[in-house]
């Protein structure tokens, strides 16, 4: 478990409004990448070498925004997932305790991030899901649904067999 | 991992959709869903900017029945989990809802009715010009009567002992509150049931029978049709043209008097769901609206009493308050 304190709010149960004030700044290729989160410690397993945290605040200009919750209430262990395209927008949910969205159009990824999820796990699945899902732009998770015999027919991953 | 891609050719049925004011054009790959749907079909010469709602029927989801909903949104997006496999993204900005679910939840009418279109109206209400307000709705004669007060202030009970007085009742829970065409304000309800506490029995013999049951927001309630439970005549929409807000009170006495418009404004606006930064234009629209309908005439009732004793107050002022009107419109 993470010691983030739950966020409590009763006229924002969907946690809209949840502060993000640990920040950061990422260099994906040649992606620059704004980081915002309630857990210090998520921004502590970003590899060494790719992350600033000293001047956060954007010393350069981000062209993507990453807001990453922890989000202590969602308790479920990660499950296989399913994710969907549909126009600019990815949603990849791994059971309530990983669920990522992406506006290619916006640029903005966004995400939340189960009490039960260790940062080792963040590390290993999280991460890297985010930078395929950043990195890849629309299509990035190679969606290949068909449509037979009336029936919608999803494709898998293989890149995320293991996750 | 399973995925999807949501494209037209793969989601070939449609069918619109109204509900509460709001167009909705639904595309699926599912019959059984727009059978599902069949009670919202849209009325023919019904407009307005419309939610999209795509969903895929997947073969392979499985309904888990007891799984909670789990619900969370930042900036523009709001997701909601129904079980493993099956879930609806919200993306306001866009109107548009997508969702996946098992072949078992697209046959669930009462699902539809009693969960998506609530949340649909919930979540995308704004998009489209409706404010979703936690109050209840009544119509004696044509014109809207709003019931207002926060949680455990007695406005279902109070609600159902006016619909026993001969009130029509739009809503119970949520009422939902937009502009016509002329920029009248109307107040439109869903047919949900009603939801009361165990203890309403007290109040009301004829729900002996009906058992208590965890509603969708948790709490151990009640739910009823109140025109089959409770012989309600029910309307989808009214003119809301009076407001009482209600206040639980030790004493048993029941208190009446004039409400401000500021103090109207000030409740609903700090009742409301917090709107994060992408969608400030949906929070002044809403405030718009809201300041629109602290203009009509609002009351602050304190009671402590039974149902029927504010019921038979609220009765009283309503009959007061129209004669007045009707006295002013003949003096002008």
């Amino acid at each position: 478990m993470s010691a983030v304190a739950p966020y409590r709010n009763p006229l924002d149960v969907l946690w809209r409004g949840v502060p993000t004030p640990f920040r950061a700044e990422v260099q994906l290729a040649r992606r620059c990448v704004a980081v915002e989160t309630n857990d210090p410690v998520l921004l502590a397993q970003f590899p060494v070498g790719i992350v600033n945290t000293e001047n956060a605040v954007q010393t350069r200009e981000s062209d993507f925004l990453w807001r990453i919750v922890r989000d202590e209430e969602a308790l479920g262990a990660l499950d296989p997932g399913v994710a969907f395209a549909e126009g600019p927008l990815t949603f990849v949910a791994m059971g309530s305790s990983l669920t990522v969205a992406v506006d290619h159009e916006r640029n903005e990824l966004i995400a939340f991030v189960g009490g039960v999820i260790s940062p080792a796990e963040f590390a290993a699945t999280a991460l890297p899901l985010f930078e395929k899902l950043t990195l890849g732009g629309r299509g990035s998770l190679n969606l290949a649904a068909r449509h037979e015999a009336g029936h919608i027919v999803a494709s898998e991953d293989a890149d995320y067999k293991n996750a | 991992m399973r995925h999807h891609a949501f494209h037209p050719a793969l989601l070939p049925l449609r069918a619109e959709l109204y509900f509460a004011g709001a167009c909705c054009s639904l595309a699926t790959n599912s019959t059984d869903l727009i059978a599902s749907v069949a009670r919202w079909s849209a009325p023919d010469g019904s407009r307005g900017p419309a939610i999209e709602l795509h969903v895929i029927a997947d073969t392979a989801a499985r309904r888990h029945v007891d799984a909670p909903m789990h619900f969370r949104g930042l900036n523009h997006l709001v997701f909601a989990l129904i079980s493993p496999g099956e879930f609806f993204v919200f993306d306001l900005l866009r109107r548009r809802v997508s969702g996946v679910v098992s072949p078992e939840t697209a046959r669930d009418a009462e699902f539809w009715s009693t969960r998506m279109v609530p949340l649909i109206l919930g979540i995308m209400g704004v998009t489209v010009g409706i404010v979703p307000l936690h109050c209840a709705c009544l119509d004696p004669d044509g014109e809207g009567l709003l019931l207002a007060g926060k949680s455990l202030a007695g406005k279902s009970t109070l609600a159902v002992a006016l619909s026993k007085r001969g009130f029509a009742l739009i809503s119970d829970g949520w009422t939902y509150l937009a502009r016509d065409e002329r920029g009248e304000l109307v107040a439109r309800g869903i047919s949900a049931p009603v939801k009361l506490l165990p203890d309403a029995v007290n109040h009301f013999p004829e729900l002996r029978g009906y058992r208590s049951a965890r509603a969708f927001n948790g709490e151990i309630a009640i739910e009823v049709d109140a025109s089959l439970a409770l012989n309600a005549t029910m309307l989808c929409e009214s003119r809301p043209r009076r407001l009482v807000l209600l206040e639980r009170s030790q004493s048993a006495r029941s208190r009446l008097e004039r409400l401000s418009a500021d103090a109207v404004r000030e409740f609903f606006l700090a009742s409301v769901d917090l709107m994060p930064p992408p969608l400030d234009g949906f929070a002044v629209s809403r405030a718009a609206l809201i300041t629109q309908l602290s203009q009509i005439e609002c009351w602050k009732m304190r009671h402590g009493g039974s149902p029927q004793e504010a019921a038979e107050m609220i009765r009283s002022l309503y009959e007061w308050s129209l004669s007045n009107h009707v006295r002013r419109c003949a003096i002008s």
